[in-house]
């Protein structure tokens, strides 16, 4: 657990917090994958744990079927739009709660840098990006157990810091 | 919507087409048995048939390990005009390595590779074919898809009048001209060029282009190299409608690639045209199964091409290569007599132009600025040495294609696409030699300067 400690590093918290696209996955009550955008996150409790924010229709449709969110594994992705650069965080689901004001703040820089970042590299317009917007969110928290780097590149796939 | 297999659709495949041109990336998420999830990026993928699709295992070695656990899968899918999103599972079928859809992700993979020399990097290991279980749309919107429908689609009749005026030409010069701008004013091609294969038939030289800055003719590029090398060495179009979002991916990919030494640092293969283009699209010029040239077009709008698109090129560069190779042999026929002129009439310009020619590659300096190399450089020197020895401006093809200085090889000669080329460059130089066209298989040189040569061995 302290080697991923000390790899929750600048880099990686920078990545996840300006101009990223998110991805989340969990496994559903049958075994198989979901998949779901992420919607902003916060490094919390000495960067160890990770409060993620997720589509709450996603999650209850989840939860109605079967799926015990918390206790399962859940894997986040931050991919940085400019530079390409992706982490991959995993861990196991702690706390699945409604959002906070703080929490809706987070989402409104996430959502402000990152279409920035989509027009900016790739000329997509905003009002595109906003049509994939949440209605609600849930706030998600996991221990980040394990953590890879995905950058394109001869060492995508690797655990992040894993020497170290 | 579609009902398959017993599952509800909220669309069908086909929908999908536009989020496989790679404008938007496809997320896949796996899982292992243990149900510790997996998400990545997709490289390249494809829709197979009505009910599948083929995913590039490349670089998903968890990916893999975890679908040899669980064969479920999650793709999430954007169309890009509209940001729709669907969320897609697929069951594992089957791992191939041969065969029609490995060919296609493979071709698509080394069209990335082409952009920066990465052919030994971006390899094709196998496609993973995999049936669509279920799509569902992630979130049904309240508001209509907004779709400014960008795409051009090229409609039979302005094609069926471009195909008109390119069998109405008479000569390669005209053929070019009628193709470029044609292919603007009737198909909304903006930026297009026309490529004919060298005599080497390993390269492609530019003679002519529309939409530029710079004409950039004589431009060559190598087989392989670029898309519109990638369509000269498959003999197949070949399309990139991100060009931005592959650039940056494979340019990073070749970074990290040279920081452990894997990869010695070379520039990148400069794009034609463009600077900065959205998308590009390559289609070969083919005669009797032979390859002619290519036409390129591109836009600086991602997602700018259909697949009518490239059909209608396709039509186009199969007309445009049947011409090419008729008119060169009707020139290479033609049995007008060498007309010879009298003495040259003094230049109006009293200015020396000093024209420097390497022989070893033919290539020609005008003022010491590069004109052109090659045949075509060799043609000009030529020209001028048959003009200084006794004042002739007056030559036939089939004359100047005997001349054995020129080292044309005996078959593909591509005399009259180099004479083109040669005539081109000068226009486009506005300089004090040109080439015009007396007749078929005719041409005369005016030269408006006193010449000054050198021949350097």
């Amino acid at each position: 657990m302290s080697t991923v400690r000390s790899m929750l590093d600048d880099r990686v918290c920078a990545t996840l917090a300006s101009g990223s696209s998110h991805l989340a996955a969990v496994t559903a009550a049958d075994g198989t994958p979901f998949a779901m955008r992420g919607w902003g996150a916060t490094v919390n409790a000495g960067e160890r744990c990770l409060r993620v924010l997720l589509d709450a229709a996603d999650v209850e449709r989840l939860v109605d079927d079967g799926a015990v969110l918390v206790g399962s594994w859940i894997a986040y992705t931050a991919a940085s739009v400019r530079t390409l650069t992706s982490f991959q965080l995993k861990g196991r689901v702690s706390t699945s709660e409604a959002v906070s004001d703080a929490d809706r703040g987070v989402y409104e820089r996430y959502c402000e840098e990152y279409y920035a970042a989509v027009l900016d590299v790739d000329f997509i317009r905003r009002e595109l990006m906003e049509r994939m917007e949440p209605e609600a969110l849930v706030a998600v928290e996991f221990e980040v157990e394990e953590l890879f780097d995905q950058s394109p590149g001869p060492g995508a796939g690797r655990a992040y810091g894993a020497a170290s | 919507v579609n009902a398959a297999n017993g599952d509800v659709h909220d669309a069908c495949l086909a929908d999908l087409a536009p989020c496989f041109g790679g404008v938007v990336p496809i997320v896949l998420a796996t899982t292992s048995a243990g149900g510790v999830p997996n998400i990545t990026f997709l490289t390249r993928a494809l829709p197979v048939d009505g009910e599948r699709i083929a995913l590039s295992n490349q670089f998903m070695s968890k990916s893999s390990r975890n679908l040899a656990e669980v064969t479920t899968a999650c793709l999430l899918m954007v169309r890009p005009h509209t940001h729709d999103e669907f969320r897609v599972w697929i069951e594992f079928e089957q791992t191939v390595r041969r065969g029609q859809i490995f060919d296609r992700l493979r071709n698509e993979l080394a069209t990335i590779a082409a952009l920066t020399r990465m052919q030994d990097v971006f390899k094709l290991h196998a496609a993973d074919i995999f049936r669509v279980v279920r799509i569902e749309r992630v979130k049904p919107s309240a508001h209509d898809a907004v779709d400014p429908a960008t795409a051009f689609h090229a409609d039979h009749a302005a094609l069926g009048e471009l195909c008109g005026r390119i069998s109405r030409c008479t000569d390669l010069d005209h053929l070019v001209r009628v193709l470029l701008d044609g292919l603007d004013e009737l198909l909304g091609f903006t930026h297009t060029m026309l490529l004919l294969t060298d005599e080497s038939g390993e390269r492609l030289f530019t003679l002519g282009s529309h939409g530029y800055d710079r004409a950039g003719i004589g431009a060559e590029v190598e087989f392989g190299e670029g898309i519109a090398g990638q369509a000269a060495e498959r003999c197949a179009p070949v399309s990139v409608q991100n060009m931005w979002q592959v650039a940056r991916y494979a340019r990073l990919v070749r970074s990290g690639y040279e920081q452990i030494g894997a990869l010695a640092a070379a520039d990148e293969v400069p794009m034609p045209g463009l600077e900065a283009p959205g998308s590009q699209v390559a289609v070969p010029a083919l005669a009797l199964g032979e390859l002619v040239g290519v036409i390129l077009a591109e836009s600086p709008t991602a997602e700018r091409f259909s697949e009518l698109d490239v059909a209608s090129l396709t039509i186009l560069g199969s007309l445009v290569a049947s011409a090419v190779e008729r008119l060169r042999s009707e020139v290479r026929d033609a049995t007008t007599a060498s007309p010879r002129a009298a003495s040259p009439s003094t230049p109006a310009d009293s200015r020396p132009l000093s024209i420097r020619h390497f022989a070893a590659d033919g290539s020609t300096f005008l003022d010491n600025e590069y004109l052109i190399k090659g045949v075509a450089g060799k043609l000009f020197w030529s020209l001028v040495r048959h003009h200084l020895d006794s004042g002739r401006t007056d030559f036939t093809n089939r004359e100047m294609r005997l001349d054995p200085t020129l080292e044309l090889p005996d078959f593909r000669d591509n005399f009259e696409s180099r004479l083109i080329l040669l005539k081109r460059r000068l226009e486009d130089r506005a300089d004090a030699v040109q080439i015009h066209k007396t007749g078929r298989g005719r041409f005369r040189i005016s030269v408006d300067r006193p010449l000054v040569t050198e021949l350097v061995r």
